[in-house]
Formats: C-alpha cells, sequence, structure tokens
C-alpha cells in the first residue's frame, strides 16, 4: 500500500524469481518484489485481449 | 544526546532509495556523529549542516521508510523523532523532505503524510540527473506552488549538483516556517479522525494531535495508543466506531489513508512532469541477465563465493601483520619487564593477547562491510533477496538472511552487525541466532590440526578434505532446523509479508562506502573491543593464579638433564594443571567424559569459550610443547599421537582416538565459544537475553551431538 499498489491499477508481472516465488512486480515505474503469499491478496482482472492486468485491493 | 540545546535541528526524512545518505553526507561532510536511539538499536546519526548565510543547524538522518505506519523498529523512530517523543531529542525544526525524482508519485506519499505533523519542509527531488535521462521533466515551481509554496530543489547529490540550492532552501524555509499542504479529508473521514482524537483525548487527558489521530485510526499497530496510554479496554470502542464510519462512506479503513493521499496528490502533480523522449533504464537490461532463471544463480553464487573467498583471503594478509605486530610488541616489551613475571605475563598474555585477539578480527570486519556496502548502494543486494527468499521463507528466514549467514563463514560479528539490514524484526533475530553457527575462520585451526595430526595420516588426504568440508557443512546443517524451531515453536510468528522494491542499479559512491565501513568499524572496536579485552584478562588471570615458584624448581630437579627450552615448557604446563583454570578443568571433566575429552582437552575446551582459536595454543600447552604452538606444529601432533589415557577404563588406548577427534571437532563446530559474538549479539538484540539463549542452546546443542558422536564412533571402530 505504502509503495502505491492501490485499487484500480495497472500491474505487469516482469519475472519470477528461480524457485518461482517470490514475484517482481512493475507498478508507477517501480519493480517490487512480493511472495506469492501476499500476491494472492490482490485480485487481478485479466481481460484477454489486453497483456496489461488491472488489480483490485480485497 | 550530546546536542547543543541553543542550535536548531533538522530532519533528513525520505524512502530508501533514494541516494538520502548521499545527500546527508554532502550537506555534513563528514562531521557527523553516530549515537543509538535510547532502547532501540536503531542509530542515530547527525551532523552539523551549514546554511551558507553563516547559520549552522543540527541535521540529523533518519532511516528510510515508504510510511508512517510504523512496522518496523525504523519506522517507530522516524516517527517518534518527528513528533519530538523521543527522550532526550528535540522535536526537529524542520524536515527536509528527500524524494526519488524519478518516481515523485510512491515518494510524495510519505512526504504528504510528513506535512500532516505541520513541520516546515524542503522538499528535495534528488537523482534528478536520471530523470533527465529518462527525459523527465520536472516543473519545481508549479510544484512547490501546488504544495503550499514550501521551496522544491532539484539535486544529484551523487555527482554533488544542487547541494548549495538545498541550504538555501533550507534557510529559507526556516525563516518562512511553511508548512507542505496538507491532504483534505473527506467530511466522513475528517469526522473519524476528530471522533478518535476526542475519545483519545478525553480517556488519556493527553493532547492527541491529528497525526495522531490518524496513526490511531489507520493503522492496526498499537505503538501511538500504548504512548498516549490509551488501553486496550478503553480505545476499543471507539476506534471500532469510527472505522465503521470510514467503511460506511465507502473506504475500506485499512486502505483509506493512501487511497485519500494518492488520489490528491495525483492532482497535485498534473502537469507538473512532462515525459520527452529518453534512453530506457539499463536497469531492466541488467536484470535480464542477472535475474535470468538460470543464469542468475549461476551468477549470483559466482558473486557471493567471489565475495566470501575475498573476505577470506584479502583479510589473511592484514590479519597476518596485526599478528606479527602484536608479537613483534611482545617480543619489544616482555624482556624488560623480566625481573617481574607476574607483570611480564600480564602483558604479554593479558593484555597484548587482548589486544590482538580483536584487532585481528578488524581486517575482516572491514573488507566485508566494504562489500556490503557495494552490493546494497549498487541494488544488488535486493536482487540477491529476491533470488534466495524463497529457500529461506519456509524457516520464517527471509531473502535478507543470506548475506549475514554466508559471511558468517568469515566471522560472525560482522555478519550480526549486517543483520540490521533485515527491516522485519523477527528474521532478524532469528538471523543473528543463527549465525554463529556458521563455521567461522576461528574453527579453521582446529579442523587443521585434527585432520593433519590423525584424519590425513589415518585415512589419506582424501578424507582429510572430506571431512574438512564436512566440518563446514556441520553448523549449517544445525542452524536451518534451529532458525525453524525458533521462529514456529519460540517466537511463534506467522510467515511475515516481505515486500521489497527492487531499484535502479546505480555506481556506489566511495565516500559513501568507504565512510559507513570506516563508522560500523569503530562501533565495533569502541563496543566488542572492551568486552573482549575485558574476557581476555579474566581467562589469563584463571589460568595464571595461583603460581607457585617452587612448581618451576622441582620440574627442574625432575628433569636435570633437559634443555632449558623443554624444562620451561613443562614447567608451563605444570602451572596450567595447578592454575584455578586447570583444577576448574580437572574438577568438570567427568562432564566431558562422555565425550571422550581428558582434562586437558576440557582446560583447552574451558580456556577457548571466550575464543575458539585459543584451543591450539592452550593444548600447546597443556601438552608441555610450549605455547607457541601453531596448528602445523610438528611437536604438538606429535604430542598429541603419543597421548594415551593414563588410568580408568580406557587406561593405554590413545586419547585422540578417532572418535574422540572426530567429537572434538564437531564440539567446536557447534559450541558457542567467542565472546565477541555473545557481547555483539547482546547489543543487537537489545539484551542479554538472547545471546544468553544462544549460548545455552549451542553449547548444549554442542555436548549432545559431540557425545553421540563420540559413543557411536568408539563403538563402530
Amino acid at each position: 500500500m505504502a509503495l502505491g499498489l492501490l485499487p484500480g491499477m495497472v500491474l505487469k508481472l516482469i519475472r519470477k524469481a528461480p524457485l518461482g516465488d517470490p514475484l517482481a512486480i512493475e507498478f508507477c515505474g517501480q519493480v517490487v518484489s512480493l511472495r506469492l503469499a501476499e500476491a494472492e491478496n490482490l485480485i487481478v482482472d485479466v481481460s484477454a485481449d489486453c497483456p496489461i492486468q488491472r488489480p483490485r485491493q480485497p | 544526546m550530546s546536542t547543543p540545546d541553543a542550535g536548531l535541528l533538522v530532519a533528513l526524512v525520505g524512502n530508501p532509495n533514494t541516494g538520502k545518505s548521499t545527500l546527508f553526507n554532502a550537506l555534513t561532510g563528514l562531521r557527523q556523529r553516530v549515537g543509538n536511539y535510547p532502547g532501540v538499536t536503531v542509530s542515530r546519526k547527525s551532523g552539523t549542516c551549514d546554511l551558507g548565510d553563516g547559520q549552522k543547524v543540527e541535521l540529523v538522518d533518519l532511516p528510510g521508510l515508504y510510511s508512517l505506519a510504523a512496522a518496523s523498529p525504523d519506522e517507530q523512530v522516524v516517527i517518534d523523532a518527528l513528533s519530538g517523543n523521543i527522550a532526550g531529542d528535540r522535536r526537529p525544526d524542520a524536515v527536509v523532505l528527500v524524494v526519488d525524482a524519478t518516481n515523485l508519485l510512491r515518494n510524495l506519499f510519505l512526504a504528504s503524510q510528513v506535512a500532516e505533523l505541520g513541520l516546515p519542509v524542503v522538499l528535495v527531488l534528488n537523482q534528478a540527473d536520471v530523470a533527465q535521462e529518462q527525459g523527465l521533466r520536472i516543473d519545481t515551481a508549479l510544484l512547490s506552488r501546488r504544495l503550499g509554496g514550501v521551496p522544491v530543489v532539484l539535486t544529484s547529490a551523487w555527482k554533488g549538483e544542487g547541494i548549495p540550492e538545498v541550504r538555501r532552501g533550507l534557510a529559507d524555509a526556516l525563516s518562512r516556517r511553511t508548512p507542505l499542504k496538507r491532504v483534505v479529508w473527506p467530511a466522513d473521514i475528517a469526522g473519524a479522525l476528530a471522533d478518535v482524537a476526542q475519545a483519545a483525548a478525553a480517556d488519556t487527558g493527553k493532547t492527541v494531535s491529528s497525526a495522531d489521530a490518524q496513526r490511531l485510526l489507520f493503522d492496526t499497530n498499537v505503538s501511538t495508543a500504548e504512548r498516549l496510554g490509551w488501553t486496550l479496554e478503553r480505545r476499543e470502542k471507539p476506534l471500532r466506531a469510527a472505522r465503521d464510519r470510514v467503511r460506511n462512506s465507502g473506504y475500506n479503513p485499512m486502505a483509506a489513508e493512501p487511497l485519500v493521499h494518492y488520489a490528491q496528490l495525483r492532482v497535485a502533480l498534473d502537469g507538473v512532469v512532462s515525459e520527452g523522449l529518453g534512453k530506457a533504464g539499463r536497469t531492466a537490461a541488467v536484470d535480464r541477465l542477472l535475474l535470468h532463471r538460470v543464469l542468475g544463480p549461476v551468477l549470483f553464487m559466482g558473486i557471493m563465493l567471489g565475495f566470501f573467498a575475498s573476505v577470506f583471503w584479502l583479510a589473511k594478509f592484514p590479519m597476518d601483520w596485526i599478528q606479527l605486530g602484536v608479537d613483534w610488541t611482545k617480543g619489544v616489551v616482555a624482556p624488560s619487564l623480566e625481573p617481574y613475571p607476574m607483570l611480564q605475563s600480564l602483558v604479554a598474555d593479558g593484555i597484548l593477547g587482548g589486544v590482538g585477539a580483536f584487532l585481528v578480527f578488524l581486517p575482516q570486519i572491514l573488507i566485508l562491510f566494504l562489500f556490503i556496502g557495494i552490493l546494497e548502494d549498487s541494488g544488488y543486494m535486493a536482487r540477491a533477496a529476491f533470488i534466495m527468499d524463497r529457500l529461506f521463507s519456509w524457516c520464517g528466514l527471509n531473502g535478507k538472511s543470506f548475506v549475514p549467514m554466508l559471511s558468517g563463514f568469515a566471522c560472525a560479528i560482522p555478519s550480526l552487525l549486517s543483520t540490521r539490514t533485515i527491516e522485519d524484526p523477527k528474521a532478524r533475530l532469528a538471523t543473528a541466532f543463527v549465525v554463529p553457527f556458521m563455521s567461522c575462520s576461528a574453527r579453521f585451526p582446529i579442523y587443521a590440526l585434527m585432520c593433519a595430526a590423525f584424519i590425513g595420516p589415518l585415512y589419506g588426504p582424501g578424507w582429510e578434505s572430506l571431512v574438512m568440508v564436512g566440518m563446514h557443512c556441520v553448523g549449517l546443517v544445525f542452524a536451518v532446523p534451529t532458525a525453524f524451531v525458533l521462529t514456529r515453536l519460540v517466537l511463534k510468528v506467522k510467515p511475515q509479508p516481505f515486500v521489497l522494491e527492487l531499484p535502479r542499479y546505480q555506481m556506489p559512491k566511495p565516500r559513501d562506502v568507504v565512510w559507513r565501513m570506516w563508522q560500523n568499524a569503530a562501533e565495533f572496536v569502541s563496543k566488542a573491543g572492551t568486552v573482549i579485552f575485558a574476557i581476555t584478562i579474566v581467562v589469563w588471570a584463571l589460568s595464571y593464579f595461583p603460581r607457585d615458584a617452587s612448581v618451576a624448581e622441582r620440574i627442574r630437579a625432575a628433569h636435570p638433564t633437559e634443555s632449558a627450552e623443554k624444562v620451561k615448557a613443562r614447567a608451563q604446563a605444570a602451572y596450567v594443571e595447578q592454575s584455578y583454570m586447570g583444577r576448574f578443568g580437572k574438577a568438570i571433566q567427568p562432564v566431558f567424559d562422555p565425550l571422550g575429552f581428558d582434562w586437558k582437552i576440557t582446560v583447552g575446551v574451558l580456556a577457548s569459550f571466550p575464543a575458539r582459536e585459543v584451543i591450539v595454543s592452550t593444548l600447546g600447552v597443556t601438552y608441555s610443547v610450549g605455547e607457541g604452538a601453531e596448528a602445523d606444529s610438528q611437536d604438538l601432533r606429535k604430542a598429541m599421537q603419543d597421548a594415551k589415557w593414563p588410568e580408568g577404563p580406557r587406561a593405554g588406548t590413545p586419547i585422540f582416538s578417532l572418535a574422540a577427534v572426530l567429537a572434538l571437532m564437531v564440539f567446536f563446530a557447534l559450541c558457542s565459544q567467542c565472546g565477541p559474538t555473545i557481547a555483539t549479539l547482546a547489543q543487537e538484540t537489545g539484551g542479554w537475553k538472547w545471546a544468553a539463549g544462544s549460548f545455552v542452546t549451542m553449547t548444549t546443542l554442542a555436548w549432545v551431538v559431540s557425545m553421540a558422536v563420540y559413543q557411536v564412533i568408539i563403538r563402530l571402530t
């Protein structure tokens, strides 16, 4: 939240760590590492024709 | 605190990775003081900053943080410092807010929270050079107007650009006292905040600021309530009612604060930043390589092994010089004290030995901090944590535990200091707890002696190196389950979120890296150094007294044909045997009997509790080959190979059987035998409780495992 991950924001999954967890996610021009456990709290709306994903906070 | 009360105090606040420390160093020169905040292991760095017009202010560099919602001790210190709630410290007269010019929106969130404290502010947009490279143009005049007229300065602290403007801006802020524009809360949230402030004030009889009310309403953290003395029973109802009011207005109460701030900041930033054509960052390209799924870990291992090998090997030379220097000093001083044997021994073995014992760690500490500084400032440390996180998360540690654990193979003391990079206090504690298990370089001499004297001659060089490698793994094998037990059963932590920014890669600034290395080393010398010194003197006294001159006479009479050198060695052994340490060793030898240790080894083990590397020289003394014994000493190897049990059920069999040799090495691999480590652990965990816990755990574990090794192998062979 403090990092600016807010509802309605555009997220981009950059890469996964070598063991699949955590994830590197780009938003607001910055790259942040999130564990799967935290990323699970994000509700992401993936539209088929859009490579960019839209999350919603629970 | 040692600050002049008359002067003005200015706080430096900002997100991590904004170049805040570089700016601090640029503003203060190197006229800095480093202390600790009372009760927490957060260091307080302050320095004198010249405003250019003859006015001088005290600038304090607060820890980097993303939000005022206090989660870590660092963040709590920032809130307390800014609200003037730190005992012995004043409330700052102004705040320099350092923000990353390339990511204004996120950085201004903290600024906007700080605005609620109502202090005069200078906004410093740092890393302006990178922003320019990316093609970002920032209208500072417009931003200043939007934020209520506070001075806004573009800087590039790395290049030293814009520093005079910061000084002028600060002078301006202090004279005009313009605060940053505050956020405008929607009516229901404003009402809820007012309700909370009123209820808290009524219950506690204290003044509750609007900033306090926000922390009470928006955070699950209870530190503000505790500071005000607002008890759980009293606050529970009004807080629930206020949060319901926020929820009914359409906001999740736990998300309302960032939502409102970010929405208003977006409006304030509209038109401030214009994007032109710029080079895409190199960071993404470098990350494609360094975070590659296959190459990433390979490069990571390469970097870390190189890092570890350099700490190990580079430090060897200055360590040898220090040893030579100490020995040389002994050689010069000792003869002149020949007429006073006690004073001679105190100076040569006690004082010089004690000084040498901690000076010898300095090169490793300096080199380790140099490398850690480079890894951190370049941005690679966050990637290392990203790569390693999964391997550590299952046992309650996190990716940031890796570097302290790896550097623990060189020396636990700098590694314990480097756990400060871990924000989560529980993970930090668990990491600090397992770091002393790593096979540090001080364990090397005993492994080397045992392998060269017994494993090599009996089983060949192949087994010798295998045992050597195996011994280095023993600690690690026990450390990971220990961390698991500690975090799951003792601390009972739920897995903590581990959110980590992967910052832009950047060239580390040599002055900052060297300066930080120097500060850490100075702290080590002043804190651990005194403890190491004191312990060494105590052990010296225990193995020196009582000293009856007739002992040497009797030895001389009993061995009239031997050389003076040999007689002296025998006398020394006899003295140790009848010293307090020797008597104590004999008395508690039964405790170590199941491990296959005779009283001579027991004395060696006891004498090595302050510093395990003294085992080799102590064995040299107790096995009468003189105290200059080294791991590669032929005399000592021979004396040990020939040693037999004099009496009891094992009479006539070698003391150093395979079982005893392995048990002794395992004991040294696991036992907590390092005074400085215990002292540093106490300092870093804020009390003797965890240091004592570590000592008891490691020593018990060492005894149990070593006993098992001895009992199993003695039956097999």
